[in-house]
């Protein structure tokens, strides 16, 4: 395989990698604050990639700025809402009792975005297009470098925000914690509602991020397992890991897809996610544990 | 002075043993209480009450003539009741400083967005945090130790940064779950000005220990648990020669050559 073809492969496998990385972040500051893994996680990116592809961008005209910063503010006011309605009245029961609340809600989810917007696809440009840089024989889609960009900026205001600010401080020691963080007077309860928002938040991002790239449909909702494996490659809980662990997915598939065939691209992530489950359950970066659900 | 803490009836039972017995305790303001009694006789149990972690069966609890009976653990923290723990419970990726900081947090008037986008005023606000926080470690004995990770501490340092993030949430009433396990016997004495020291700021101090030595230097008055119920309260020298307390420490057999 000629080197300009393979960069070129790693680009669009790192901009998938992002994506499925912002997806596996909301699984993890979820998971990290009260214990539950989100399965509705992919559905909150797919009702996000509509909002911004049917809703704002194709009827409404907004600018590409505009239309992600409503939708990553509808869905962080979606993700406290969910926390009020499917997490907070669950409280204290078995945490499988709250993840099938939360299965619930993605199936909801995936069929009201059929109600609202229809059962066809819906495509929509983003800021670049189908527009493609090209250094010499590599030719690249710009929006693929517009993801990984995105995916840095955020990465790094994220890591200012968690190690910086006093309610980031805060948000580490109900995450460690929880029970000595409410007895130092820390009001748990609000910051897990706001653990929810920014979880949402992400996958706001990610399905704006998705849309111009992919045909908006139900089917999107796929990265959620693509997020969900991600989590389970670097670690369950760990923030480095399931950045590490999207990437590395995203790599993955793509490289599976050109040196086997296209039709394996959705294997691998079974195949990686099963491998990784029977041989190291903790993920590349995660410790063991004791305690299983 | 009048009482901080009234302890009224309390009860509470886990799934029928029952852990307190129609406890009465009284703590006065400004002093340092001792909760003393045998493994099992319902010690930290009384903490956890105290401080809301499980509701109590019956009875009520007043702080500052206030019912705080079944507020829920963060609101009961807020009006001026914190704790450690027995099991040394640090936030593992937290370093010495954020501890004090995360614990400080409700007293500041930054709200979420001014902490966020660090506004002028917010900025001043945290820098003033900054400073109570690097003050309240000093008072412990862990200056120079404020950007080391909690967990990189040595143990005996593990329980004053306990201390420290507790007292950074402005107790009124402190309550200390044996604050003295494992620690050496110099470690126990500079803990014993630390009680002192605590004491001579206001601040009210329940202390829950097994090393008697530390018990008997440091309490204004002690109070004997066993099997959840009071069976002596007194000074110290009272509580070292009440046969009772001696007889449920000790057994029967015990008491009686004693005699």
């Amino acid at each position: 395989m000629a080197l300009s073809v393979l960069v070129q492969q790693l680009i669009s496998g790192l901009a998938m990698g992002c994506i499925y990385s912002l997806v596996a972040l909301g699984y993890t500051f979820i998971w990290n604050a009260v214990g539950i893994v989100n399965l509705a996680q992919g559905d909150f990116v797919t009702v996000a990639a509509f909002l911004y592809a049917a809703t704002f961008s194709n009827h409404l005209k907004w600018g590409f700025v505009p239309a992600l910063i409503a939708v990553m503010a509808v869905m962080a006011l979606f993700g406290m809402g969910t926390e009020r309605v499917v997490y907070h009245p669950l409280q204290g029961a078995h945490p499988r009792t709250v993840m099938l609340s939360t299965l619930a809600l993605g199936i909801l989810l995936s069929n009201m975005d059929i109600i609202l917007w229809g059962p066809y696809p819906v495509t929509t440009r983003g800021p670049f297009g189908q527009d493609i840089i090209r250094f010499g024989d590599v030719s690249i889609m710009q929006h693929h470098v517009f993801i990984i960009v995105v995916t840095l900026v955020l990465l790094f205001l994220q890591h200012l925000f968690f190690q910086k600010t006093t309610i980031g401080k805060v948000m580490r020691a109900v995450a460690q914690d929880r029970e000595a963080a409410t007895l130092m007077g820390i009001e748990t309860g609000q910051t897990i509602a706001v653990t929810f928002a920014y979880s949402s938040a992400l996958a706001g991002i990610a399905g704006v991020l998705l849309a111009p790239a992919f045909m908006v449909s139900v089917d999107l909702g796929s990265v959620g397992l693509k997020g969900f494996a991600s989590c389970v490659i670097g670690g369950f809980g760990h923030i480095t890991g399931a950045t590490f662990g999207g990437i590395l997915l995203g790599i993955a598939e793509v490289f599976v897809s050109s040196f086997l065939s296209s039709r394996y691209r959705d294997a691998i992530v079974f195949v990686i996610l099963v491998a990784f489950l029977l041989l190291r359950p903790q993920g590349v970066l995660g410790r063991k544990v004791g305690e299983s659900l | 002075m009048g009482p901080i803490l009234e302890i009224k009836g309390v009860s509470k039972s886990f799934e029928g043993v029952l852990a307190l017995n129609n406890l009465d305790v009284e703590v006065s303001e400004g002093e340092i209480r001792a909760i003393i009694g045998p493994n099992g006789s319902g010690k930290t149990t009384l903490i956890n009450v105290i401080t809301g972690v499980f509701p109590a069966t019956s009875g009520r609890i007043i702080f500052k003539g206030q019912d705080i009976t079944g507020l829920s653990p963060f609101r009961i923290a807020r009006k001026g009741i914190t704790r450690t723990f027995q099991n040394l419970r640090l936030f593992p990726s937290l370093t010495v400083l954020e501890h004090v900081l995360a614990a400080q947090h409700h007293r500041s008037r930054v709200g979420f967005w001014g902490s966020v986008f660090s506004t002028r005023s917010g900025r001043a606000e945290e820098e003033g945090m900054v400073s109570r926080a690097q003050e309240i470690l000093e008072f412990v004995g862990l200056k120079g130790r404020a950007d080391m990770p909690g967990l990189g501490l040595p143990y005996g340092q593990r329980r004053l940064l306990e201390i420290a993030r507790a007292l950074a949430t402005g107790p009124e009433l402190l309550l200390l779950d044996e604050p003295a396990a494992g620690l050496s016997s110099e470690e126990i004495q500079a803990l014993e000005r630390l009680l002192r020291e605590i004491r001579s700021r206001g601040i009210t101090v329940i202390l829950v220990e097994h090393r008697m030595m530390l018990v008997m230097n440091v309490a204004d008055r002690i109070t004997v648990l066993n099997y959840g119920e009071k069976i002596a309260e007194g000074k110290p020298a009272e509580i070292k020669n009440n046969p009772e307390v001696i007889q449920a420490y000790l057994g029967r057999a015990y008491a009686a050559a004693g005699s």
